[in-house]
């Protein structure tokens, strides 16, 4: 099957079209089901947002405007949908059980090389919400810590604490799956 | 082995997650078309419609206060009415044929009460205040009026057999005049000797017949639809009942915890409605009420935690002093109780049938109870053991619809009426809900039956009938 282009499904969508609403799918999902699992605790959580994310793909499609990629338009929304499908949790379920021996941040990241996606997925997955969104937003998708503070509303410092944190904690996952190797 | 700094490590790292792609679960697409499919879906009832429900609401009670109003001025007094509409009332009025009396044609006329019930009090005549002033020029009624026009309505004597002579014939008596001047019945006795004097003059003029006693159970014929307009508010508390069932088997696990969660304790109810009697059996009635469904929640919380901040001082090897404050935080575990609370406004329609025992009436009432708005207050347990807070604001989060559709209602009635205008009543009533209150995307169906007692009472528009 040939690939249709970007604007003749965006066209499709527009008008509410079925088989271009299928095609968008079918083209995107996986990549945006990977940012949801980024996201999300687990996989049903990563399935529960990315189907919203798509119904409200179809329902705001007439409002996108061709400005900047449209692949960055759809992974706004899946970012998005995946922060208020946690909202509520930001303070409730952080868990400070750092491990005291991790005095140092660095780590042999030649073990990044021999783990799959999934399952460094399943890693970041691990981390609290809360510090998980903190690493996504600044590590992955580029926020600085005042963008960060606004998205989540806290504090600036705060952000950093939690991003000083989640790297604790995601290194001392490693620094395990180092040892088990 | 080397070692990296963070920097490196973040960015080796982003570089294998920021592109990757995995695929969703086969089956994703059609849950997110069914969802779609339902989205588009109107519900089954065209005008169940938030605006539209309310705007029949607006109306139903603007109907109702114009019959209220129609009413109220039909039962204060009979102070200015139609002599055409009192005179044609089939069967409830005995009319008269006076054809062939010059002097008063058309002149005199019986009034009843409503629905036959034909007593001396209400036999009124009317005499056209011209003719009284051409009596009154004889000097025969020196204490009258002076103007002459529209109708004077004068009362005979309690005598039936004095009373003004009528005809039972059923021929219509056309009045042109559409202005009747009436004197209320209070004023009866103080003009009650004018009028036997009035009478005196009138009785030679007309044959006198017998008045036929009116048949009681006219009072319950159908073609004579009547309506009589009456208020209710009422209070209710009850038992509520929770359907739960799995869509899928593998979530059985979870609705037994929800079951060990989450305890139904109680349920308010309070309202207003305005019931048209359409006879002294039937009745339909159209309100809004609030109504409340308490539900008692228990979940363990095992991550629950607090801060506690200590301030220590410290003494220094050289005599000073250092003030350290750290903050420490406790993990433990805390029993979390709260009250859920489910919040309903709706819309009944309820239809009643009445069984009168003297001045007790037992009534049988079923209908429809429509939802205009469902609120839901509280916490829960997810599927995946989470706690979450209720928040109907987010689409997302939803677990019930923020309408939850059509409840069937019944109760049985046992209304002591107090007098002509109030009675109180207390009905035992079950509700029973005929859609599921969770959304469709929730892996299992929730709603509630509520089954209870109210308390209430009802006012009269229009003067109370007591069946015979």
């Amino acid at each position: 099957m040939s690939k249709v282009s970007e604007t003749e499904i965006i066209n499709g969508c527009q008008k509410g079209d079925q088989k271009s609403q299928r095609q968008l799918y079918d083209q995107y999902a996986p990549g945006l089901y990977a940012v949801c699992l980024r996201y999300a605790k687990n996989e049903q959580d990563a399935q529960d947002i990315l189907q919203e994310s798509f119904i409200r793909i179809f329902k705001y499609m007439s409002s996108y405007q061709a400005k900047g990629s449209f692949e960055g338009w759809l992974k706004k929304i899946v970012v998005n949908v995946a922060l208020k499908f946690y909202k509520r949790f930001y303070y409730s379920n952080e868990n400070s059980e750092l491990d005291p021996n991790i005095s140092h941040l660095a780590i042999d990241t030649d073990v990044i090389d021999f783990i799959s996606e999934k399952e460094l997925l399943s890693i970041i997955a691990t981390l609290p919400e809360i510090l998980r969104f903190v690493f996504n937003l600044h590590v992955i998708e580029g926020y600085s810590h005042a963008e960060i503070s606004q998205i989540l509303s806290i504090e600036e410092s705060t952000s950093r604490t939690y991003l000083l944190r989640a790297r604790k904690k995601l290194i001392f996952k490693l620094e395990g799956l180092k040892t088990l190797q | 082995m080397r070692e990296y700094d963070m920097d490196q490590l973040e960015s080796r790292l982003k570089a294998k997650v920021i592109n990757s792609q995995i695929n969703p679960p086969v089956d994703l697409w059609e849950k997110i078309e069914n969802i779609q499919k339902e989205d588009d879906r109107k519900y089954p009832f065209a005008w169940f419609n938030k605006r539209l429900l309310t705007l029949t609401l607006i109306s139903l009670v603007g109907v109702g206060l114009a019959a209220i109003y129609v009413n109220k001025s039909k039962f204060e007094s009979k102070i200015t009415s139609t002599a055409s509409t009192v005179l044609n009332k089939k069967n409830s009025v005995t009319k008269l044929d006076l054809s062939d009396n010059t002097a008063y044609t058309n002149n005199t006329a019986l009034l009843s009460e409503e629905n036959n019930n034909i007593n001396d009090d209400a036999i009124i005549n009317f005499v056209p205040r011209k003719q009284l002033s051409s009596l009154k020029s004889e000097k025969k009624f020196a204490n009258e009026p002076s103007s002459d026009k529209g109708w004077m309505m004068v009362l005979p004597k309690d005598d039936k057999t004095n009373s003004l002579a009528v005809s039972q014939e059923n021929k219509s008596t056309q009045l042109n005049q559409t202005s009747v001047e009436s004197t209320v019945f209070s004023n009866k006795i103080e003009r009650l000797d004018k009028l036997n004097k009035l009478q005196k003059q009138v009785n030679p003029l007309v044959t006198q017949k017998k008045l036929k006693t009116p048949n009681p159970k006219s009072c319950y014929d159908f073609k004579n639809i009547d309506l009589r307009f009456k208020v209710e508010g009422y209070a209710g508390i009850g038992l509520p009942s929770r359907y739960l069932q799995s869509k899928s088997n593998d979530i059985s696990d979870y609705l037994e915890l929800k079951k060990v969660y989450e305890t139904p304790q109680i349920a308010y109810n309070l309202g207003a409605s305005v019931v048209a009697e359409i006879n002294p059996r039937l009745a339909v009635s159209a309100g809004i009420q609030y109504a409340q469904i308490r539900e008692l929640f228990d979940y363990y919380d095992p991550l629950y935690n607090r801060t506690i901040i200590i301030i220590d001082t410290i003494q220094n090897g050289n005599g000073t002093y250092v003030i350290q404050i750290d903050t420490v935080t406790q993990l433990g575990e805390k029993v979390r109780t709260t009250t859920n609370v489910f919040s309903q406004i709706d819309v009944p329609l309820i239809v009643g049938w009445s069984f009168p025992m003297k001045k007790d009436v037992f009534t049988f009432r079923i209908g429809p109870i429509f939802n205009l708005d469902f609120t839901a207050k509280g916490e829960y347990v997810d599927v995946n053991k989470n706690l979450r807070k209720y928040n109907n604001n987010q689409p997302f989060d939803q677990v019930y619809r923020t309408q939850t559709g059509v409840q069937l209602f019944g109760a049985v009635r046992f209304e002591k009426i107090i007098n002509s205008k109030i009675s109180v009543w207390s009905e035992l009533y079950y509700k029973h809900s005929l859609t599921d209150w969770t959304v469709t995307t929730m892996p299992y169906k929730q709603r509630y039956n509520v089954g209870g007692v109210q308390f209430g009472f009802s006012s009269y528009l229009t003067k109370n009938k007591i069946l015979k």
